[in-house]
């Protein structure tokens, strides 16, 4: 299951780079809201991961050992600088919702949202919502304990719901 | 608007705009490989979260064949196999031992009590009940890391009856519990061979080395994962009667550091103490300044059932 380490390390390494590229790309961008962020912490997630392949050579799951590093490089970002506010107004324009429940508006309001979360609000979001781990791999994952998932998961629930409201209500002009 | 429509609404949002995230190319573009440093020598912190570090816990109590817990990893040895005898385990090195002030968690219920002593590195016995009463050392006082915090705690379960006490216990091996994440149970069945008596709540534990000293570990009233942490009740054991008791811990991610011989019970009520041999149970590799999850052991209140053991 290993990693195969042939003859030149960097070929091998690329090649499991581009199988993963996309899905750490994805993930960048669900934890930081940013797309030149997430690219940024994708790049530094792989060169990290590139430094330890000895130890990416002896994960079993390749995939999940990516992502580790992705979070955990993440999380140090965010230590080292107190970075980046997320607009409000949300600049991307996706395609038009798909029916009224699910309206475009919506999930932009959620969205950005999601960018007034703290950085741990919002990963302990992502790892359990966006990923699907349970409360013990996402505190494995973010290296604290499983009732600060629970806590940094229902904190930002809250504030997204009351965000959500306050969001509905200024839009919601006669 | 409740939990439910968040989440919906949330994994919605994240749904779409996941077509928005940089892609491979994007990615790759500009990764320079080449000029990047070779791999040090660095520890990173249990790294190997993934795949799934195995346990092999051979316990044998009394006579009981080995029981093992959890699969072993394909490309790793069993655990059993690998670890050193007992007396050669390596003990955790005392090195100059770091000092921390134990914090003030007077008034915090259990998990925040918990993690602010886990957060300093203090290791601790919790008792089971809602709210931190009171510390041992109390708050502020300099001791060494990984030293023990005894915590009193509001709300304990009341007893009732008579006491069941440690002569008139014989403990063996209990039914096999299903690690559900890889976490470490191990279970107990607790016969009385004595008259009728109670057991209410969870006993205090101790693991210890083959050299005598206990493993680092801290030791909470309560359940964990697939352990119930209901409310204890008052279980009556008819002569004959038996109970039971878990242990259990989130895994040891980053590898063992030592290993128990001995597993010290003492019974709730009676204070008496029943020593079981041969009972393996790891303290795990401690890889930062707050403690290993897996060195949290979570120790059941006594059981009637198997049913009531686990959670459903």
């Amino acid at each position: 299951m290993g990693v195969q380490m042939g003859t030149d390390p960097v070929d091998a390494f690329e090649s499991l780079a581009r199988e993963h590229a996309a899905e750490l790309g994805r993930l960048a961008y669900q934890l930081t809201g940013d797309r030149e962020a997430a690219r940024d912490l994708a790049q530094d997630a792989l060169l990290d991961a590139f430094r330890h392949r000895d130890r990416l050579a002896r994960a079993e799951h390749p995939r999940a050992y990516l992502r580790r590093v992705l979070v955990n490089r993440h999380l140090n970002n965010h230590r080292r600088r107190r970075f980046r506010e997320v607009p409000l107004e949300h600049e991307h324009a996706g395609p038009a919702g798909d029916g009224p429940e699910t309206s475009y508006g919506d999930r932009d309001l959620v969205w950005s949202a999601l960018g007034g979360l703290s950085q741990r609000q919002r990963t302990a979001l992502v790892l359990r919502y966006y990923v699907g781990l349970d409360d013990a791999e996402s505190a494995r994952l973010m290296g604290c304990r499983i009732p600060t998932v629970r806590s940094l998961v229902s904190r930002g629930l809250a504030a997204l719901r009351t965000d959500r409201r306050l969001l509905d209500e200024r839009g919601a002009r006669p | 608007v409740n939990d439910h429509e968040t989440v919906e609404a949330l994994r919605r949002t994240m749904a779409a705009h996941d077509a928005e995230a940089p892609g491979v190319d994007d990615v790759l573009a500009g990764l320079d490989l080449r000029g990047a440093p070779t791999p040090r020598a660095h520890r990173w912190p249990a790294l190997a979260a993934a795949a799934a570090v195995a346990a092999v816990l051979a316990i044998g109590v009394v006579a009981v064949p080995r029981l093992t817990s959890d699969e072993p990893a394909p490309d790793r040895p069993p655990v059993a196999s690998q670890a050193p005898s007992p007396s050669s385990a390596p003990s955790a090195s005392p090195g100059p031992a770091r000092q921390v002030t134990v914090p003030d968690v007077v008034g915090l219920g259990r998990e925040h009590a918990v993690e602010a002593l886990d957060k300093v590195g203090l290791n601790m016995l919790v008792p089971a009940g809602d709210r931190v009463t009171a510390t041992d050392p109390a708050a502020g006082t300099e001791v060494a890391a990984a030293s023990v915090v005894r915590l009193a705690m509001s709300g304990a379960p009341a007893a009732s009856g008579t006491p069941c006490r440690a002569p008139d216990l014989v403990v063996t091996t209990g039914p096999r519990i299903e690690p559900a994440t890889g976490e470490n149970p191990l279970s107990f069945r607790i016969t009385n061979k004595g008259r009728p008596c109670t057991l209410t709540g969870s006993p205090g534990i101790v693991l210890r080395a083959a050299d005598g000293r206990p493993l680092e570990l801290s030791y909470i009233a309560g359940g964990y994962q697939a352990v119930s942490g209901a409310p204890a009740t008052p279980v009556r054991l008819a002569s004959a009667g038996s109970a039971l008791l878990a242990l259990d811990r989130y895994r040891c991610d980053a590898g063992y550091s030592r290993w128990s011989r001995t597993l010290e019970i003492t019974w709730p009520g009676s204070g008496t103490t029943t020593t079981l041999d041969a009972v393996r149970y790891p303290q795990c590799t401690q890889d930062g300044p707050s403690l290993d999850p897996g060195n949290l052991v979570y120790v059941s209140p006594v059981r009637a059932t198997y049913r009531d053991l686990l959670v459903h």
